[in-house]
């Protein structure tokens, strides 16, 4: 049973994570040809998650900060270190995330509907 | 949240936006191969920021002539050949161009893939929000 309404809101945070890692891929994408541009991730989810939870802290709301993405062997003559294939890896696994954060959130609602005994 | 979807759809945008311009830019050198004295345009990519939705994107940063001479052909009967009889061809390398063409499409394509993901996250958010 659920104790508390804490998955929603570690699923919403995960959501608002996986869309936000989407706009920094997005923005390596378009800069892939930019000379000196330095391509840039957001932290991992599980880092931030694994931080809030030794504070003891509620997940939601923390700011996920950018960092340089570990892609750094691959400059090119013009300085640029966007890798295509490497980000578009990267945005399908966000897009995974996102779809999977939704799903649990759905779920998570589906069970507390039926807890409170409405019919699904 | 949906103002990070909303980043990365600018984001896209406006990388599509820069790769077709890249795209007319090798076109028109293209188009111009053989036009006598004919200087090939080249373009930057450079970063500006969109205060609106706060998204650093991906703009032109300026249009510049090549200034590497062309080749030199002897016909003394063109009416633009000089008084030693020699007409200044384009400096178009047709090979260069094809590459900066076949280059820009497939960064237009990985934009576009973005874009479209980025719509299907939204749709999906709104599903919840249906059910």
């Amino acid at each position: 049973m659920l104790k508390s309404t804490n998955i929603v809101n570690l699923t919403s945070s995960m959501a608002s994570h996986a869309a936000q890692r989407h706009a920094v891929i997005a923005e390596n994408i378009a800069n892939s040809d930019t000379p000196n541009y330095k391509a840039k991730d957001l932290q991992p989810f599980a880092d931030v998650y694994k931080a809030a939870l030794q504070k003891g802290d509620d997940v939601t709301g923390v700011e996920f900060r950018t960092i340089e993405s570990n892609m750094g062997d691959t400059t090119s003559p013009n300085g640029n270190s966007v890798s295509l294939e490497d980000q578009m890896m990267r945005s399908a696994q966000t897009q995974n995330d996102h779809a999977m954060a939704l799903m649990v959130y759905k779920k998570s609602l589906s069970l507390m509907k039926m807890a409170i005994g409405k019919n699904l | 949240m949906d103002n990070s979807i909303s980043k990365s759809i600018t984001a896209a945008a406006a990388g599509m936006n820069v790769q077709s311009f890249r795209l007319r830019v090798a076109s028109e050198n293209l188009s111009n191969v053989d036009t006598h004295g004919y200087q090939r345009k080249m373009m930057t990519f450079a970063q500006e920021m969109d205060q609106i939705n706060n998204v650093n994107r991906v703009a032109v940063d300026q249009v510049m002539l090549d200034q590497s001479a062309g080749e030199q052909i002897y016909d003394p009967s063109h009416p633009l050949a000089d008084a030693s009889g020699f007409v200044v061809s384009s400096n178009v390398d047709m090979m260069i161009e094809l590459a900066d063409a076949r280059e820009a499409g497939r960064s237009y394509e990985a934009n576009l893939s973005t874009f479209r993901q980025a719509t299907q996250m939204y749709r999906s958010l709104i599903d919840l929000l249906r059910d």
